[in-house]
């Protein structure tokens, strides 16, 4: 199950995006789909489509500040972003494990009260 | 609403000096932009939320085409939750280093006005994305150096 181009998926309500080289299977499970890729199964809630071409951006250092996870890139499809997954180190919300962000409790520097 | 306040270059626009700020209203506390970092202000864009992201980051905008992270300005500086904005806005934006800038969107309930905040008159702050609290006017605003939004850790 290789190709050129990319797999776009949902999980999340978030848009990813996975490499058709890295994809090793597809299967239904767990209430939607479970992908396998080099670093496991990944898991999705829909499958969008397949794109052959995305403009990839790098992950720019404001958004690792507050997203911290590994990512291949970012990209816009049809007027929406996403996430280009890196196949080898998936964000935690496709491995199905908890995200332990948006909690607002990141700690930051001291601030101005 | 400022309309589309274009100000793509790093070096303030002719007629504006480097003490030329857009203030903006994030949750109860009025923030100043230096204007120099400010690229646009736009009516809210629709933005999609990342799985695991910190509570700083809305998520995901879609902007002349390409991706841009969006953060919620009165979350990053601690402000109060305000009145629902009626108008809210989108600031797109320089941060971190001049060498190693990136555009983000700040999003904030409002635009209010471009003031002249004299450096001289900052005080506080935390070295570092809040640079202090200035007068302007009849109140005290947040000035807030988005250079070092990229750096600090």
């Amino acid at each position: 199950m290789t190709g050129k181009g990319y797999l776009l998926v949902r999980r999340g309500g978030a848009l990813w995006g996975v490499d058709n080289a890295a994809v090793q299977s597809l299967k239904r499970g767990d209430g939607g789909f479970l992908l396998g890729v080099t670093a496991g199964e990944l898991r999705i809630d829909k499958i969008v489509g397949v794109v052959t071409e995305l403009a990839v951006r790098p992950v720019t250092a404001a958004l690792t500040r507050f997203w911290p996870e590994a990512a291949g890139g970012l990209a816009v499809y049809a007027a929406e972003p996403l996430v280009v997954v890196d196949p080898r180190r998936p964000p935690r919300a496709l491995r199905g494990l908890q995200s332990g962000g948006g909690d607002g409790k990141r700690r930051r520097r001291s601030r101005t009260a | 609403m400022l309309k589309s306040a274009e100000a793509a270059n790093p070096a303030p626009p002719t007629g504006l000096s480097a003490g030329s700020h857009l203030l903006v209203q994030a949750g109860e506390y009025v923030c100043a932009l230096p204007l120099r970092s400010v690229r646009r202000v736009l009516r809210a864009l629709p933005v999609h939320p990342l799985p695991g992201a910190t509570a700083e980051l809305k998520g995901l905008a879609e902007f002349a085409g390409e991706p841009l992270p969006i953060l919620d300005l009165a979350r990053l500086v601690g402000a109060p939750p305000g009145a629902n904005p009626t108008y809210p806005v989108t600031i797109v934006a320089w941060a971190g280093p001049q060498d190693g800038r990136e555009m983000i969107g700040l999003a904030a309930d409002a635009a209010l006005e471009v003031a002249e905040v004299p450096l001289a008159s900052v005080v506080g702050g935390d070295g570092g994305f809040i640079l202090g609290e200035a007068p302007v006017g009849n109140q005290v605003v947040r000035v807030l150096d988005l250079e070092a939004l990229g750096r600090e850790r």
